[in-house]
């Protein structure tokens, strides 16, 4: 039965991708824009589901059992502020030259505003390099969850004894992949942008019913409120201080708050800001995403607490928090609701999985091949048929990749945690190029470079992602035994570095043109 | 002067979510809710109301003639 419900939302969703590719116009901006005809609901609606990974609901579930409720205001509170604040002042600038100056990725955009080729290109590894893992996050996500969802579905067959009788996690990420493929291939960003729309407004929904059905389930009977009481009371009980923040020492919760700055970097995302239809559009996006984020991880952040109490979870080590909502649903012994709520959860890891295969796609076919090859030498149709082309093949390394990771069972929350500090440190570059005039060219460079050695140095220090708590500097720095500078989450010295490259190497280099000045800055009026 | 609000209402909820003067603080709201989930849950509703207002009194972007286009057009999706 859960399998069932599983197959038949992703035949719901390969539906829209082919429903979609009918509507297409042919057009290599129609595949990757949409024509720039999305409007305010479907825009906050695929936004929103592609910030939204299986970071926020199986991550933060997991989190949230680790260390306690502080996750929601480290986190989710963090994104409502930060995210809305980059959709204003750096997403509808953005969205403003895409559409005057006919921009489809970041990259184009970088080039032009700083008239440079090798700015292009120094990025363009970055990007790809970042995006990858941030793929990984939903696939393992979403691999790990089916397993743990599905454990026992084929225990009469005697299939997948290795795997409690479950979907494999490997196969999982292959359906998932498969399907997210053939919906972003035939569909484009049409395909995706209505998909992400359906998949949010159902793994909203779910979460809300999936909250409500495991207080009924695990609040020992009784009414809902009373439940609810009960839940939060049993976890106070075992373990009082993750009701507060203590386990959160300040400077970690301080430093988080860069986190969110990573999606005014995130290539997917620039590609939906400019799917708009106007700037207005972006007005119900910036207002209602906080609200929208409150409502997915407020349940997800309190199942996650009570679960530390709940004699089905409580016993699970730290390192296997990301089964804690699965385990959760599991043990609800509903399979049709149980399917439902595994197809809830893999809407949201769908719906941000889709536009970064095609953003991706894009990028290889308007940075690299059209740019260097020549725009003219393609048709329309070639053009939309060489995206496709990287979009597949996007999905078979990040596949492989994916395999890679689940033997070494990487964690999803480290694991989205370093590849958010990465996006974070390129943060200087689009805000320079976006309010300074003086930024240059070399400025950009230096940044981009100077955040990919720090995270590189860092990231290794940190023994690969495997030291979760790792700080720099490592011991606390002091002058006369008065401390000045405290050991700092990684994204703050990549950040501080990354800005200050920009701005030195900027102030002692050539500025840009006055072409470039007005085309970029124009008077008021304009 | 038009960011003026903009950047005041940042800091000013940058400055409420770092709020470590409640950071131990354990007890519960209508006897469920963790004070600390109430507390930022309220934020992120006083952050959606913050960009309310600043959408209305502050939105950047001067009407193009590109959005009239794109309006006459009926803009489908």
């Amino acid at each position: 039965m859960k399998l069932g419900v599983l197959i038949f939302y992703l035949l719901i969703l390969i539906a829209m991708g082919v429903w979609s590719g009918m509507r297409s116009r042919g057009t290599a901006r129609d595949y990757s824009l949409a024509s720039q005809t999305i409007g305010p609901v479907l825009l906050l609606l695929s936004l929103f589901g592609t910030t939204m990974t299986s970071f926020a609901l199986v991550g933060s579930t997991g989190e949230s059992y680790v260390t306690g409720v502080g996750i929601f205001g480290k986190l989710a509170t963090a994104a409502g502020i930060v995210h809305s604040a980059c959709f204003f002042i750096v997403g509808v600038r953005l969205w403003k030259y895409g559409k005057r100056f006919g921009f489809t990725t970041q990259i184009q955009y970088f080039r032009d505003r700083l008239q440079s080729d090798a700015v292009g290109l120094l990025l363009f590894p970055v990007l790809v390099g970042l995006v990858i893992p941030y793929m990984l996050i939903g696939l393992l996500g979403g691999g790990i969850t089916i397993e743990t969802v599905t454990a026992g579905s084929f225990e009469s067959l005697g299939w997948f004894e290795g795997y409690n009788h479950g979907v494999p996690a490997w196969l999982a990420g292959l359906v998932i992949s498969l399907v997210v493929l053939t919906y972003v291939f035939l569909g484009g960003m049409r395909g995706t942008a209505w998909a992400n729309a359906l998949q949010t407004a159902f793994f909203v929904v779910l979460a809300s019913i999936t909250f409500v059905v495991i207080v009924n389930k695990y609040g020992q009977g009784g009414a809902f409120f009373e439940s609810l009481q009960r839940l939060t009371e049993n976890a106070f009980n075992a373990n009082p201080e993750k009701l507060s923040k203590a386990p959160i020492p300040y400077s970690q919760y301080a430093a988080y708050l860069l986190i969110p700055l990573s999606v005014a970097m995130f290539p997917h995302v620039f590609q939906h800001w400019l799917t708009a239809r106007s700037d207005k559009t972006f007005k119900l996006a910036i207002v209602c995403h906080p609200l929208m984020v409150l409502c997915v991880w407020m349940p997800c952040v309190l199942m996650g607490v009570w679960a530390t109490a709940i004699p089905v979870t409580s016993g699970l080590p730290p390192d296997r928090a990301n089964t804690v909502l699965g385990t959760l649903v599991n043990g609800i012994e509903a399979p049709f609701l149980a399917g439902l709520l595994s197809a809830g959860i893999l809407a949201a890891i769908m719906s941000s999985l889709d536009s970064q295969f095609l953003a991706l796609g894009t990028m290889f076919t308007n940075d690299i091949v059209t740019h260097y090859v020549g725009e003219k030498r393609f048709s329309e149709h070639a053009r939309v048929w060489i995206a496709r082309v990287f979009v597949v093949l996007v999905v078979a390394v990040t596949y492989g990749v994916f395999l890679v990771a689940l033997q070494y069972r990487a964690s999803v929350f480290p694991l989205g945690t370093w590849c958010f500090t990465g996006f974070t440190g390129l943060f200087p570059v689009v805000f320079a190029s976006l309010y300074w005039k003086r930024f240059t060219k070399y400025g950009a460079a230096a940044s981009i470079l100077a955040t990919a050695v720090t995270w590189l140095w860092l990231f290794w220090k940190s023994d690969f992602g495997g030291d979760k708590a790792y700080a720099f500097p490592e011991s606390p720095l002091a002058i006369g035994g008065t401390t000045i500078l405290p050991p700092l989450h990684p994204i703050v010295t990549v950040t501080v570095v990354s800005a200050l490259a920009a701005i030195l190497v900027s102030l002692f280099t050539k500025p840009p043109s006055q072409a470039v000045v007005d085309k970029y800055f124009p008077s008021e009026s304009d | 002067m038009r960011y003026a609000f903009v950047i005041v209402a940042i800091i000013a909820l940058l400055v409420l979510h770092q709020n470590y003067a409640i950071w131990e603080r354990d007890d519960l709201v209508f006897g469920f809710l963790p004070y600390q989930l109430a507390y930022d849950g309220a934020l992120s509703i006083l952050t959606a109301i913050v960009w309310l207002v600043a959408v209305t009194i502050c939105w950047p972007v001067s009407r193009s003639s590109d959005d009239q286009e794109d309006d006459q057009a009926g803009g489908q999706s």
